[in-house]
């Protein structure tokens, strides 16, 4: 009985799929230097792939959103909890919630009495915001999902998912997202109990402040983590709802309105939006004759291939909304290569400002469905 | 713009290691301290690079042990390095760097002049000297390197002001911070800023961390310096970092017999 042998495949070259795992510097060469260049996803460089959001998918948090760019996909979660200021070791009161009655000030410490007339406006946090000093939003995202083969499932947090947790950090402190009057539980004794011989006094006292634990989980690497992880923590923290809350005397604890209609949204500063960008050079071996003089290419919102194979990489992130013509830059990162410098920086700034466009037209409809 | 009080450097402070060097940020911020090992063994086989040399960097705090922000400091630093280091004139090996901060300016508007360095604040001011002890300790372990390269801070005062290497209170008012690297070719290899800036802000901010770093050295066409030892020390150009770390080589040449 003849034994049935599979015919070989027909065709003896490699398959395309294959090519980004065998020479990826090769692959990027070969379709960069066209005219007019091409991305392997036939993007041009400059291109930024286009975002899918989803918000208040998850019920059991305070706020939620999924985003999707490319084959990335960051969902994320916000969790608000009470933080009593009785509970915070090194606590110092320093102003009043900016929102309320200026007037009437939370007891302060006399040495901060200069910065008052400048925290009223509350444009800005002071010198010393709340925010980071007490770590009332706190990021964390995991990339141990088993997302991509170099992120293992269930291993410690890796040198990526912390550095981006980081950048997370600081932009938010730098942008100062989250205003700290949304996130402080005031409590006014009444008028009546008003005793100066006994040292009671009326002004309003701050009992607890709302902490934010933000999680976000990568379900699929694919390039450019820090910038779908910004826009889902964005998401969901506009998404965000807190629990109408107040200081009950008598039990001298904090109580929540179960109401949902009691609860407040969160009124962000602004709409920082990042984008990262790959700079690919070609290696010697690659080139080969081909003649050119150190030729390189600025590649926008790498992909997960890119990402792996270019060695420079950055970030800028700007707010656009601010309507004076010329946009503010909050964020400007740029390591790992040579080839970037303050002119190509410059010209960022214009694909930046696209990328913000783009953020902000899906953002409107996504929060215009929910 | 010259700084006005420059950093200070200081090779081989450490016996033993390989390389070794002491930094301290201008007006006696932040002093770190470089050992480097070069060229070890690779520890973990899988980290092993077959064309070039594995970089690791480890960064430990004045306080407590390093976190998740000093593991981005990490990377940053590892990330720069790599630019610079001749990584395939010793492939398979690995260059461990260790960082250790050993002193930091207090901020006295704090009650007991707590010492900064918490998860939540900037890591740019810090990232600077961190970056300039590596690359000292580098040069002290003759690690081969395409050019040296040199960090400063930035920041912008709310009134627009430029501060090379402000203060810690100073850089608390500052309405953004920005932390620019360069080679001793003039290429910029490290930039990051934060805070709230335009980009002409920006570009004052460059320019200023540029002349701080290279300053504006009598530079053949080649980018050499002319080392005959008076136009150097004598610090015609100005105290830039590229001097700095000039001066601490050349004592370590001339002086290092003795030791």
């Amino acid at each position: 009985m003849p034994s049935i042998i599979s015919p070989l495949s027909p065709d003896p070259s490699v398959p395309a799929s294959a090519m980004p795992l065998i020479s990826p510097n090769a692959l990027l060469y070969a379709h960069l230097k066209q005219s007019p260049p091409r991305r392997p996803s036939s993007r041009t460089p400059s291109e930024p792939r286009p975002i899918q959001l989803n918000v208040g998918s998850l019920a059991h948090c305070n706020g939620s959103s999924l985003v999707k760019i490319g084959a990335t996909t960051i969902v994320c979660g916000v969790r608000a909890e009470i933080l009593p200021v009785t509970e915070i070791p090194s606590f110092r009161i320093t102003k009043a919630g900016a929102s309320y009655t200026p007037t009437a000030p939370v007891v302060r410490d006399t040495r901060y009495q200069g910065d008052t007339e400048k925290d009223n406006k509350e444009e800005d946090e002071g010198e010393y915001s709340p925010i980071s000093l007490y770590n009332l939003v706190v990021p964390n995202i995991e990339l141990a999902t088993g997302c991509s083969p170099r992120h293992p499932a269930n291993a410690a947090p890796s040198t990526e998912a912390q550095s981006i947790s980081q950048r997370l950090l600081s932009l938010l402190h730098t942008s100062q997202l989250v205003r700290s009057s949304d996130l402080e539980i005031i409590y006014t004794p009444p008028a009546q109990a008003e005793d100066l011989e006994l040292g009671i006094d009326t002004d309003p006292q701050l009992k607890a402040y709302w902490t934010l634990y933000v999680d976000m989980m990568c379900i699929s690497h694919g390039g450019s983590v820090f910038d779908a992880a910004w826009l889902a923590l964005y998401a969901a923290l506009k998404d965000t709802i807190i629990p109408k809350s107040w200081w009950d005397a008598d039990l001298e604890q904090v109580l929540c309105s179960a109401e949902v209609a009691d609860a407040r949204k969160l009124s962000l500063r602004g709409i920082p939006v990042p984008s990262s960008f790959g700079v690919f050079v070609p290696e010697k071996r690659v080139l080969g004759q081909d003649g050119h003089q150190d030729p390189y290419w600025v590649l926008m919102d790498t992909d997960g291939f890119e990402e792996e194979a270019c060695a420079e990489t950055g970030c800028i992130t700007v707010d656009a909304g601010g309507g004076k013509g010329s946009s503010l830059i909050l964020r400007i990162e740029k390591n790992g290569g040579s080839n970037v410098g303050v002119e190509e920086m410059v010209n960022m700034v214009t694909l930046a400002e696209r990328r913000w466009q783009q953020w902000k037209t899906v953002l409107d409809a996504a929060l215009s469905n929910s | 713009m010259a700084l006005t009080e420059p950093p200070k450097a200081i090779l081989h402070t450490l016996l033993k290691a390989d390389g070794s060097a002491t930094y301290t940020a201008p007006k006696n911020g932040y002093q770190v301290v470089a050992g480097v090992n070069y060229p070890v063994e690779v520890p973990y086989r899988s980290d092993e690079i077959p064309e070039s040399t594995f970089i690791e960097v480890n960064l430990r705090p004045h306080n407590g042990v390093g976190m998740v922000k000093e593991r981005h400091m990490e990377e940053l630093v590892t990330r720069t390095l790599q630019t610079i280091v001749l990584g395939d004139e010793t492939p398979r090996t690995m260059l461990q760097i260790t960082l250790q901060v050993v002193n930091v300016e207090s901020d006295e508007s704090l009650p007991g002049g707590v010492k900064g360095g918490g998860q939540g604040e900037t890591y740019l001011d810090l990232l600077a000297s961190a970056l300039n002890a590596a690359v000292l300790g580098c040069v002290d372990a003759g690690v081969q390197m395409k050019a040296i390269a040199g960090a400063a801070l930035v920041g912008i005062c709310p009134d627009g002001r430029m501060v090379v290497g402000p203060s810690v209170v100073q850089r608390k008012k500052c309405a953004s911070l920005h932390v620019f690297a360069f080679t001793s070719d003039s290429q910029t290899v490290l930039m990051e800023s934060e805070g709230k800036f335009t980009m002409d802000d920006w570009k004052q901010a460059e320019r200023a961390a540029r002349s701080a770093v290279l300053g504006s050295v009598n530079k053949q066409d080649n980018g050499d310096v002319t080392m005959n030892g008076t136009n150097i020390t004598s610090g015609s150009s100005g105290n830039c970092l590229l001097d700095v770390i000039r001066q601490a080589l050349e004592a370590r040449v001339i002086k290092g017999g003795n030791r």
